[in-house]
């Protein structure tokens, strides 16, 4: 099969996951205690008002037409009114999520950075002090909670040694850089504006340090675990006896595929990553959609709860669907069937 | 580690059993993972028997001494007040109660629904086999912790909704994992023994093939005990677990932020007693993963 009907395929499988996604969300918020007009109106309202916005939402037809209602909106953009900002749900995400993308992808970058090296040398210097040491950096990276990291770096960083701002997204004093992909640091760079990009920087480094410890300890763990144990290999062994250059089969052979297994988890590290942006997020006033869902989830406002999740749900599907272009690349064993 | 794989794969539960406290005799020389044993079962002790070992037991719920307030660590306060003046080393005793509590339960109840639908898609197969599957995929695909994030949303902040909540999270991963297990071990001899003799297929799948598919299922919790514990820390940290004035690790690092960067002991040592749970059973899991020969993820 070639890689054009490997992408094609994956398409496909896209989208019946996606479809899956929604019937579970959906369904989740329909076993909600409780009649959602009746809890818009407050207790007092007379019934034939309750039952014009019960028509009016559409909770008087059966669930599998909700259903259709719920997808059609969706595809409209409207997501209800959310109770806290008192604006669709639709509009709150698309301002909060490019914060969190940025943030996501520049600790998914800080991990994948130092912690393949990491991982690779610790793999090949088995059992010597930096393979040591870069076993126990990985076990603080899985044991660290990554909320106590984030406090602990403000306390250190902006309340001691006063270098780096204690929250927010760019400095108060300067404004954003000009919207073209909201993501200030691309954003500042396209259009030059250097005082913009060092104040987006400052401010997004602790979050994304915060954020990309236990990502990076799981892939130096992976990657070594991978090295070692191809290390020995026959195939690698019968290629030094051949008298093969040791940097040429690293290079060629050994790193990647000691890479699929990380390759493999990578789309998970991002959820997880999106997932604990909620908590981050929260500590440094990101203004993301983490911060914006955990507020939701407190005062109990469904449709941003909805919304939250279902652009987490819709990022997560498509980060994997990237990682999976990737396969092919590092194991060309694979035959896109 | 073949041999021991070797004996279990080959005779019987018995001999299982007995690689198994063979397996703690090796154990017993890998100082880290006895480390962490030793750290985990003294915080363990220490939250079990707090009502009889905290130094304040009644600070642990809403007592108030204000002249007591933002004393800093000395020796009758080891760990320092809070706002209301109570001792954050009696309150760390107790929050540890429900935040290991909820540590502990998750990865069970999750390996318990997870390994019991793994086990029956992966021996009886076939349509009722695929449908699990089916159904664990659509689980997979959702990011994890946003489940949690929705129900608490649905049902609202409690300890016991953040046990419901982040259990349904983890089912999914070892309903994977027995299923792939069980997949290999069908094939085995010692089940078409067992199949031959006339076993019924709850026997054969409960006392021949369950056992042998163990190791990486303990390994598996052992990790996930410390993920768990992240997890519901972070919850608490929200205010979506257990309400004030009760006390709770992940809470109580939040409940100190207000107060920093002066009365820094409220938040930064509750986190340090979380880290050291997470740190000595992260130990202990790859004492075991070393030792099964295992990788989980």
């Amino acid at each position: 099969m070639r890689f054009r009907d490997y992408l094609l395929r994956r398409l496909l499988l896209f989208i019946p996951s996606l479809f899956c996604v929604m019937v579970f969300i959906f369904l989740l918020v329909r076993m909600l205690p409780g009649d959602p007009a009746r809890l818009a109106l407050g207790p007092d309202a007379p019934m034939s008002q309750i039952i014009a916005l019960r028509h009016s939402l559409g909770l008087d037809k059966s669930t599998h037409i909700q259903f259709l209602i719920f997808l059609e909106n969706l595809i409209h953009g409207k997501m209800g009114l959310s109770l806290l900002t008192n604006r669709d749900v639709y509009q709150d995400i698309t301002q909060f999520y490019p914060a969190s993308l940025e943030l996501a992808l520049i600790s998914m970058s800080i991990a994948i950075v130092i912690g393949i090296p990491l991982g690779i040398v610790s793999g090949i210097k088995q059992n010597k002090w930096i393979d040591h040491l870069s076993r126990m950096v990985s076990l603080f990276g899985v044991s660290i909670p990554r909320f106590w990291l984030a406090i602990m770096l403000v306390l250190i960083f902006s309340f001691y040694m006063k270098i780096i701002p204690i929250s927010g997204r760019i400095g108060s004093g300067i404004p954003p850089p000009a919207h073209i992909t909201g993501l200030y640091l691309m954003d500042s760079l396209i259009t030059l504006n250097i005082p913009a990009f060092v104040s987006s920087l400052k401010h997004i480094i602790l979050p994304a340090i915060s954020l990309s410890v236990s990502p990076l300890a799981q892939i130096v763990r992976l990657l070594r675990a991978g090295i070692i144990e191809h290390k020995g290999a026959p195939h690698v062994m019968m290629m030094k006896a051949n008298g093969m250059p040791e940097n040429l089969i690293n290079r060629k052979y050994l790193f990647k595929i000691s890479f699929i297994p990380v390759l493999s988890i990578i789309g998970l590290l991002f959820a997880s990553i999106i997932a604990m942006s909620f908590v981050v997020e929260t500590v440094f006033s990101w203004p993301g959609i983490g911060r914006y869902g955990s507020n939701a989830v407190l005062y109990a406002d469904f449709n941003a709860i909805v919304g939250v999740t279902i652009a987490a749900g819709v990022t997560f599907i498509i980060v994997n669907f990237v990682v999976d272009m990737f396969y092919g690349y590092f194991d060309p064993r694979i035959k896109y069937g | 580690m073949d041999r021991i794989n070797y004996i279990t794969k080959s005779i019987s539960c018995r001999a299982y059993l007995e690689s198994f406290f063979r397996g703690v005799y090796v154990l017993r020389k890998n100082t880290l993972a006895l480390v962490g044993s030793g750290i985990f079962l003294s915080l363990l002790l220490m939250c079990i028997f707090a009502p009889w070992l905290a130094p304040y037991p009644r600070d642990a719920g809403d007592a108030i001494h204000l002249s007591q307030s933002f004393k800093s660590p000395s020796v009758s306060h080891i760990c320092g007040t809070d706002q209301m003046g109570r001792d954050i080393f009696s309150r760390i005793m107790f929050g540890g109660r429900n935040t290991l509590l909820a540590g502990l339960i998750i990865p069970l109840v999750g390996a318990s629904i997870g390994c019991t639908l793994g086990l029956i898609a992966g021996y009886i197969g076939r349509r009722i086999g695929s449908i699990i599957m089916r159904i664990t995929d659509i689980f997979l695909s959702i990011p994890p912790l946003i489940i949690a994030f929705l129900v608490i949303g649905v049902f609202g902040p409690s300890l016991k909704n953040i046990i419901i909540a982040l259990s349904i999270d983890w089912w999914p991963w070892y309903t994977r994992l027995m299923h792939g297990e069980v997949i290999s071990l069908r094939e085995e001899t010692f089940v078409e023994a067992s199949q031959l003799l006339g076993a019924k297929s709850t026997r054969t799948m409960f006392s021949e093939i369950l056992p042998n598919a163990i190791p990486p299922i303990i390994v598996k919790i052992t990790l996930d005990i410390g993920y768990a514990i992240l997890n519901a820390a972070a919850l608490g940290f929200l205010g979506l677990g257990i309400l004030p004035p009760a006390p709770e690790w992940g809470l109580m690092v939040s409940q100190g932020r207000l107060y920093l960067p002066r009365i820094w002991w409220i938040t930064t040592l509750p986190g340090v007693f979380i880290f050291s749970a997470v740190f000595s059973i992260n130990l202990i899991g790859d004492g075991l993963r070393d030792l099964f020969d295992v990788e989980v993820m």
